[in-house]
């Protein structure tokens, strides 16, 4: 009698498939929250709701149709209204009107056509949330979703009979959770938990090797596509207040990641320069409208060759960068390269007179970019329009030309304040007469570091003048932005052309994968000093503890390497974008050839093998006497029978093999042995006349049944059982 | 029929589910394209290899199955039915899920889904019933339309096999009437006669029971000597019962009545029979019949389910004085059932 197994029935499908649809639609509204939507509401509400219909299915079965009527309406015009009160955006209230279908859609009562629907939505909001912030949880939420997916798919088609599934249609009214679980331990067993993971396995792998093998082209968004911005949460915009950057440092969140050719090629003190700002008004430094406007190149591109390599400088490799979402618009650069490339095409906000570069909006996603032939330099070479303002010594129009470049030399400062600068210059430079700009800087520095500390909480300065004089002034601590500023009005009222530069400074070498990360914490400001003999801009660091006073000396400091869970954890992010994000034909090609060499050695190496086992065998061949001898002729002849055997009767091992998984008693000598009687008797019974069966048959078969079925039984009990059945069996004639 | 042509009846046709994610794939292929996502390559890959799994899994499904369609060996018009279809499953390790088969029949206008509800486990075979309600007498044809499954997501609908078409004959439909015959009828003197198998009270013999046997015939005791059903064969009596004549004549019955009549007849013989009281059966311009078991019964019903209207040249076969049962048309909804000549019932529509 073979044993049939337990399975669900159609209302404990029904259960499942609410707790699948359930999951399903967390799942959803979790990948949502990455979105920076305006969707916290929504999200709440929905996740809130999900969650009680799933703890509460007979809350929902309770519901008059009444009431869903009602939810529809209100639905319709909350959505509609939404639209209305967001335009121009689409994209915000579309989400929020998905996530209101998406709870409707669960919470209602559903066929096959509503299942299908439900699947969509979380899928749709899957790959919103997926495309738009391109985070590690994406790799997640996908992977955790296609076996929620699939096993949804596979409910909703053992469920497809129509109509009687119909009757059945899950009206929570009886749902007990603790039941359907009982229930699901009963019908679940390694069996099936073993084909559902080797089933995932497989879509896992056939999809990674699809996504690898996927020709890839780029259309370049020839058809306009999930294009939103978001404001940069940074401060490093266009106009940056005293303090803004210092705020930025109480965050310690991953800003930048940088995979670079290897650890030598980084700087021992790598400043990343994103921002110049140029013109200075009561204590806040922007870039002035002029360098915004007139020499901003807005491009659309997807690589751009910015300068011709120095030929005796050796070719590096390249430098990728994944820049956070939601930092800047602008992007770091450590220090002038030869190209720089992006994944598509790009829309691009240049300003190359000053090299920033920067994206038309600030990135909600991560943004990367890589670079060719970086040069690491604390010089950068100054425009053709900066070399010809700057070529007088003594410019006669600071204070007057308020137009870039000479925005670099402005002072807005009260004529008091000016005076007191001129007096303080003097009291530095102590008649030094026409210095350098380095040895300029060497002094302002080391005035700098003697008379005031580092602290993100600089000294109150009460008064209503310029708030950067007022510190020189009567300030004894400050952070880097007050450092930078004190030397750029300084610098410019000596009549060196300084501006201030915004962006990260150090960083820390992950250990686990071997790359660069820079946090929010290394926010930093320092200033550049135009040097009028080599025209080029000299990078200063005015800011304790960054150094030599004297900018011309490198920085020899040591690098911070991370390790550890975080650093682990954080490697993660790295290689999603090493492998996913940033795949592209160029990965496929070196993929390809890879493989290409490996088959090539795998099967030279396998042919050479061949050539020498050809070659002894054929030396053998030749001189049988004395190579082979009959225990090899009967080991290939032993290998040969069990190949024929193994395979002959793969069925069986494999049944076998099961069948020892399974139920192990199964495989019992003295039960197989009760078996084997089992059998015979009901040949014997086949094939003998009843009147000619001995009367004693039906209770040696019970005795035989209960060693083969039932409880195990000793050995010796078994024997006599056995030795009955045999007398039976020679009985039968 | 021949492997080959099975092969070629496989049929995969894409559902409804199976084009969304077809045109998912492609506006997800083309924003992928459009964007250079790798996410959105991502998603792609995984559809993909989605619909991939689910080809290859409902390739394996439908794979080493066989099925059989049973039709009933008797049907009877306006009684429902049922036919078997026995599935099995000749893998060696994976269950088959998610079958349907679709069924039909010339009475019924449009086929129906026969869904096996649970898992047909490696080995295993399985029983579905189909019930179903033929309306007129005559040939009835039951149609298999191979299996179908949408194993394992919905998204490919795989089907395969070849019709299987079944035959079976349905009997005139049951009606009620009113008969009411004078006691009496005629002795046999002849002891030869007497040998016969038929309705009557002196055991003949003993033989093996067939499905149809009236209860009341098995011979208990030598079932439980022998092990199996045995059943009493009864002589002929001379007071035995009918012989019923059926004339199917054109000129006598319109259509409608002609199919009442059927009804009639078969009632008639079936209730004279499971009282033992019908010896032999005629139809016009035929050979008589004797009844000597239900085999010749169901070969009467047969024949009464297939019998048609039709011009009867020679009706002078000699009927009176030997119980012959006749059955006349009295106006449009009446038949009356004579007993030589006499009036012993009637139907009434």
């Amino acid at each position: 009698m073979k044993k049939r197994r337990a399975s669900l029935t159609v209302e404990e499908l029904h259960e499942l498939k609410w707790l699948i649809s359930g999951l399903l639609a967390l799942l959803a509204l979790w990948s949502l929250v990455a979105l920076d939507m305006g969707l916290e509401l929504h999200l709440l509400f929905c996740g809130l709701a999900v969650v009680t219909s799933l703890l509460r299915p007979i809350w929902i079965g309770h519901l008059p149709e009444q009431a869903w009527l009602v939810l529809r309406l209100s639905m319709l015009g909350v959505v509609l209204t939404d639209f209305m009160l967001s335009m121009p955006q689409t994209i915000p209230p579309l989400v929020r009107m998905v996530i209101l279908i998406l709870l409707y859609r669960m919470l209602a009562k559903r066929q096959k056509r509503e299942d299908l629907q439900l699947l969509l939505l979380c899928f749709f909001c899957l790959v919103i949330s997926g495309t738009l912030t391109v985070s590690l949880l994406f790799g997640f939420q996908i992977l955790l979703f296609v076996p929620l997916a699939l096993s949804f798919l596979f409910i909703v088609c053992l469920l497809d009979r129509e109509p009687e599934s119909r009757r059945h249609l899950n009206s929570g009214l009886h749902f007990s959770w603790i039941r359907l679980f009982k229930r699901l331990m009963q019908v679940l067993d390694f069996r099936a938990i073993g084909l559902g993971v080797a089933l995932y396995l497989f879509v896992v792998f056939v999809s990674s090797g699809l996504f690898v093998m996927i020709p890839r082209f780029n259309l370049d968004q020839a058809i306009p596509f999930l294009q939103v911005g978001t404001k940069s949460y940074s401060g490093f915009s266009d106009e940056v207040k005293l303090g803004a950057v210092s705020e930025i440092t109480e965050d310690n969140g991953v800003a930048l990641r940088i995979d670079v050719p290897s650890l030598e090629d980084v700087d021992d003190s790598p400043y990343w320069r994103m921002l110049v700002l140029d013109e200075y008004e009561n204590g806040g430094f922007r870039m002035s409208s002029e360098l915004k406007t007139k020499f901003r190149k807005d491009v659309l591109a997807r690589e751009l060759y910015v300068r011709e390599m120095n030929r005796n400088k050796e070719e590096t490799g390249p430098w990728t960068f994944y820049l956070e979402g939601g930092v800047s618009r602008y992007l770091p650069m450590p220090g002038p390269f030869r190209r720089i490339r992006f994944q598509g095409l790009q829309k691009l906000s240049l300003t190359p007179d000053v090299h920033v570069y920067g994206t038309d909006i600030v990135q909600q996603s991560v943004f990367f970019y890589q670079i060719e032939d970086l040069e690491w330099t604390w010089r950068f070479p100054a425009s053709r329009l900066e070399v010809e303002a700057f070529a007088e010594v003594d410019l006669p129009r600071i204070g007057q030309e308020s137009k870039y470049p000479y925005t670099e030399i402005q002072l807005n400062l009260s004529e008091e304040d000016l005076t007191w600068l001129g007096d303080l210059n003097r009291q530095l430079i102590a008649g030094a007469g026409n210095l350098s700009a380095s040895r300029y800087s060497e002094l302002i520095t080391d005035h700098l570091w003697e008379n005031f500390q580092y602290s993100l909480n600089p000294s109150r300065i009460d008064g209503t003048g310029d708030p950067v004089i007022g510190w020189l002034q009567e300030g004894n601590r400050g952070h880097c932005e007050l450092f930078a500023a004190s030397f750029v009005l300084l610098a410019r009222k000596a009549g060196y052309p300084a501006r201030m530069v915004v962006g990260f400074a150090g960083g820390a070498w992950n250990s686990v994968e071997a790359y660069f990360i820079v946090r929010n914490s290394d926010a930093h400001a320092w200033a550049e000093i135009y040097d009028v003999r080599t025209r080029e801009w000299l990078q200063v660091d005015p800011t304790p503890g960054s150094g030599a006073s004297d900018p011309e000396i490198p920085i020899r400091t040591s690098l911070k390497f991370e390790s550890g869970w975080s650093a682990w954890f954080d490697s993660l992010r790295i290689q999603w974008y090493r492998r996913i994000v940033n795949f592209d034909e160029q990965d496929q090609i070196d993929m390809a050839m890879g493989l290409k060499d490996t088959f090539s050695e795998i099967k030279e190496s396998l042919f050479g093998k061949f050539k020498v086992l050809f070659g002894r065998l054929k030396t053998m061949l030749q001189q049988p006497s004395k190579e082979i001898s009959f225990v090899h002729i009967f080991f290939v002849f032993l290998a040969g029978v069990c190949f024929v055997f193994f395979w002959r009767f793969r069925f069986v091992w494999l049944r076998w093999l099961i069948a020892l998984f399974r139920h192990p008693e199964a495989l019992d000598p003295v039960r197989q042995q009760a078996g084997r009687y089992l059998r015979r008797l009901n040949l014997k019974q086949r094939q003998v006349d009843v009147k000619r069966l001995p009367t004693n048959v039906p209770e040696i078969r019970a005795q035989l049944e209960e060693v083969r079925f039932g409880p195990r039984v000793g050995e010796a009990e078994a024997r006599a059982i056995f030795k009955q059945a045999r007398r039976v069996l020679r009985g039968i004639r | 029929m021949r492997q080959f042509s099975l092969k070629r009846l496989q049929r995969t046709r894409l559902t409804v589910a199976g084009w969304i994610l077809i045109l998912i794939s492609l506006g997800i292929g083309a924003a992928a394209y459009n964007t250079a996502s790798n996410i959105l390559f991502m998603t792609l890959s995984l559809l993909l290899s989605s619909f991939v799994l689910s080809g290859i899994l409902s390739v394996m499904n439908c794979r080493r199955l066989e099925w059989s369609l049973r039709a009933p060996a008797h049907l009877r018009c306006g009684e429902s039915g049922r036919s078997i279809v026995n599935v099995r499953n000749r893998k060696s390790l994976l269950p088959a899920m998610c079958l349907c088969f679709r069924m039909g029949s010339s009475a019924a206008g449009k086929s129906e889904r026969l869904h096996l509800h649970h898992a047909l486990r490696a080995g295993d075979s399985s029983d579905m019933e189909w019930t179903f309600t033929p309306k007129n007498r005559g040939r009835f044809q039951l149609c298999l339309s191979g299996v179908e499954s949408q194993f394992p997501f919905g998204f490919l609908s795989r089907s395969m096999g070849a019709e299987q078409i079944k035959e079976a004959i349905v009997w005139p439909e049951r009606v009620a009437y009113r008969f009411k015959p004078d006691i009496g009828g005629q002795r046999f003197t002849s002891l030869a006669a007497r040998r016969r198998a038929g309705p009557g009270t002196d055991l003949l013999n003993l033989r093996p029971y067939e499905s149809g046997d009236p209860l009341r015939l098995i011979h208990w005791k030598a079932t439980a000597r022998l092990g199996k059903m045995v059943v009493r064969q009864l002589a002929m009596e001379g007071e035995s019962g009918y012989r019923l004549y059926v004339n199917p004549d054109f000129g006598v019955w319109s259509e409608r009545q002609f199919e009442q009549m059927c009804s009639l007849a078969s009632s008639l013989a079936e209730d004279l029979y499971h009282s033992g009281r019908l010896e032999m059966f005629c139809f016009a311009g035929g050979e008589v019949s004797f009844i000597r078991s239900i085999r010749d019964l169901y070969d009467m019903l047969n024949h009464l389910a297939l019998l048609e209207r039709k011009k009867v040249l020679l009706d002078g076969f000699a009927m009176t004085g030997c119980r012959w049962i006749h059955l006349r048309p009295k106006g449009e909804g009446t038949i009356t059932i004579y007993i030589d000549e006499k009036e012993a019932g009637q139907f009434n529509s």
